[in-house]
């Protein structure tokens, strides 16, 4: 060990502001990503869903990976270009995955910051502030990391402009075009729960699994394509064919937990969430319907006493029937639509047939009953009598003889 | 600082085997050995002898089949064309190929100031690395490879595809780093790095050790093999 004077004589130049990286400045994940907040926003704003209920806020945010995921896997392509450009060409001392991790960095944090800014946004729009749950904020964090390695992962195999298509187009396809797709429960494990939620539901854990399943393994395969490029040459290849085999069948494990899922990406929600006041239960998030349907069920039940039919005692409505309650609750503010709903639902919902149409001749009982009712109702809109019957007209002394007639459904 | 200065520095290759992966690829070398010294060194050869596998195993970019390679410290490396980073200024780009080697990031701003220093970079060290010319271009290989803080340099003929003025610029940059200590081996299957400042030659054809002596002695004596023959003649011509 001896001390250079080549070295010694060589001093360190001084930059003006020297230790500054402005590189991170020009990448694509910077510049784009302000247009790419917009346009997503302008993705959410288009596509509201249910406007106070958290978790179809958060939906409608996933749904914004159709703009975002695509983005950072182009600019992740782009970065990826730089390492494949350097590597082999330079002396690498650091591992692989620091490496690629260091250099999608800006990608990943513009990304999570895009995604939480819609959140934000989102949420902020609640009249109250709430809480959607885990699962799709954990599904947003999860499509950003996987599609922004997908990106890095095009580029290490692919050459520039192929990359950068199937970057940009394979992310957009995977979260655009399931929405269309049968089975159903294809509609559902890309992460963006096509389709929820209304107030009565909550997302299907089964959703987060299949979605989670997809996600971690693209994100997988994609970690092991980078390695079979990065890693030095001849150094263990066979640990991420063995890392690839071991996602895809994870994967397919999580992803078959999915199957079972129909049109919808919920299940009902738990009635202990309903807020009662007086005999009207609603969930939080419809009060602004309490008004419409305390009027109309007052009138609804008074025109159905009138008809000489009978209403249990203290009975109590609510979007679902848990706990005896009428399932004939509206998230309508007005009266008049309360009132129409409640009169086309109140007979099925006495005799437990709120579900079931399989037979014509009671149907028609049904709305028969429903046209007698409507009829003893005010309304403010006459065109509001949604229901109509074919000819000869049901009378008010038809009631007693039509309300014995449709009987009980599912006994 | 103190640093190992490269008489002390030692490469060493010991019965390397090196074959590509590909379907139906011969050995590029068999039972290869040679040891590097802190002396000057230019490796020559035809075109396909395995110049380049044998620079990258040196350094470490492939791990040979069989046998060993030994560094007794670290080894700057630069393949043959440098690329010039998008979005990247010159001293952004020679600051990440220094963190890419191992240092921190504080480390890596001095060695990159004394980097360009050394590869006469510093008046372009705000330009955009997309800006440099051929010549530029080759020196901020260097400049990279010097990022690392390394006790030897090892340059996939970093005089490839250059014209005249640019070559000597480059050997200018070679020549300083060889006077300040620096140990370097380059490769060239071109005449003009046959010369100052380089000492020891090495001649590889298909994958063995041809020749391995002074400048003078491949110019003095003669030779026995076809293909050093050859290239000492063909050099003598030029």
């Amino acid at each position: 060990m001896t001390a250079s004077p080549a070295y010694a004589t060589a001093q360190p130049v001084r930059f003006p502001n020297r230790r500054a990286d402005r590189s991170y400045l020009r990448t694509p994940a910077v510049l784009f990503a302000i247009p790419c907040a917009v346009l997503a926003q302008l993705f959410l704003s288009a596509n509201t869903t249910t406007p106070n209920y958290a978790l179809a806020q958060a939906a409608a945010v996933t749904a914004t990976m159709a703009i975002v995921g695509p983005i950072v896997a182009l600019c992740a392509a782009w970065e990826a270009f730089t390492l494949r450009s350097l590597w082999g060409r330079l002396t690498v001392s650091r591992s692989w995955w620091r490496v690629l991790v260091q250099r999608l960095t800006p990608v990943l944090a513009v990304g999570v910051l895009v995604q939480a800014m819609l959140y934000v946004v989102a949420l902020l729009q609640l009249p109250d502030p709430a809480w959607p749950g885990w699962q799709l904020p954990f599904l947003s964090l999860l499509g950003v990391v996987a599609w922004t390695f997908f990106g890095a992962a095009t580029a290490l195999v692919l050459g520039r402009l192929l990359a950068m298509t199937v970057a940009l187009l394979v992310p957009y396809l995977a979260l655009t075009l399931p929405a269309g797709w049968q089975p159903f429960w294809l509609r559902h494990v890309n992460g963006s729960p096509f389709d929820c939620c209304s107030t009565s539901d909550v997302l299907d854990p089964r959703v987060t699994i299949g979605s989670a399943g997809v996600l971690g393994t693209i994100l997988l395969l994609s970690l092991c394509v980078a390695r079979v490029r990065l890693a030095p040459s001849q150094h263990r290849p066979w640990l991420a064919a063995a890392v690839a085999v071991a996602a895809l069948i994870a994967g397919g494990a999580c992803v078959s937990a999915a199957t079972g899922l129909g049109a919808m990406p919920t299940k009902p929600r738990s009635a202990d969430a309903l807020v009662c006041r007086e005999d009207v239960c609603l969930w939080p998030e419809d009060g602004e319907a309490l008004a419409a349907n305390r009027d109309g069920w007052a009138a609804v039940r008074e025109a159905w006493r009138g008809l000489g039919l009978t209403v249990p005692e203290n009975a109590r409505i609510a979007p679902v029937s848990a706990g005896g309650r009428l399932a004939l609750t509206t998230t309508a503010t007005d009266v008049d639509s309360a009132k129409t709903t409640m009169a086309q639902l109140l007979p099925r919902a006495l005799t437990g047939c709120l579900g079931d149409f399989d037979d014509p001749a009671r149907n028609d009982k049904f709305d028969r009953l429903s046209v007698l009712l409507a009829s003893r109702l005010t309304f403010a809109d006459p065109e509001a009598r949604a229901v109509t019957v074919p000819d000869p007209q049901p009378v008010p002394a038809d009631a007693e003889s039509l309300w014995r007639a449709v009987g009980r459904c599912g006994s | 600082m103190s640093v190992i200065l490269s008489e002390a520095f030692d490469i060493r290759a010991d019965q390397v085997h090196f074959r590509y992966r590909r379907r139906g690829a011969g050995a590029v070398l068999a039972d290869f050995s040679v040891a590097l010294d802190g002396r000057p060194t230019v490796l020559i050869g035809p075109n396909g002898a395995g110049k380049s596998t044998l620079m990258r195993l040196l350094t470490g970019q492939l791990r040979p089949s069989r046998g060993t390679i030994t560094r007794s410290g670290k080894v700057g490396w630069s393949a043959q064309h440098t690329a010039a980073l998008p979005g990247f200024t010159v001293t952004e780009q020679v600051q990440y190929a220094s963190w890419l080697a191992g240092l921190a990031r504080a480390a890596a701003v001095d060695e990159t100031a004394r980097a360009l220093a050394r590869t006469n970079l510093t008046e372009l060290a705000g330009r955009p690395a997309t800006q440099l010319s051929g010549g530029e271009l080759a020196r901020l290989g260097i400049a990279c490879a010097l990022a690392s803080a390394p006790e030897f340099l090892v340059l996939d003929e970093p005089t490839a595809a250059l014209d005249p003025l640019a070559r000597r610029s480059v050997t200018a940059v070679l020549q300083a780093l060889a006077a300040q200590g620096v140990g370097i081996l380059v490769s060239s299957h071109t005449a003009t790095d046959v010369g100052p400042p380089f000492t020891r030659l090495l001649v590889l054809d298909r994958g063995r050790l041809e020749f391995d002596g002074s400048v003078q002695q491949f110019f003095g004596l003669r030779h026995t093999s076809g293909v050093v023959a050859d290239l000492a003649q063909a050099l003598r011509d030029r």
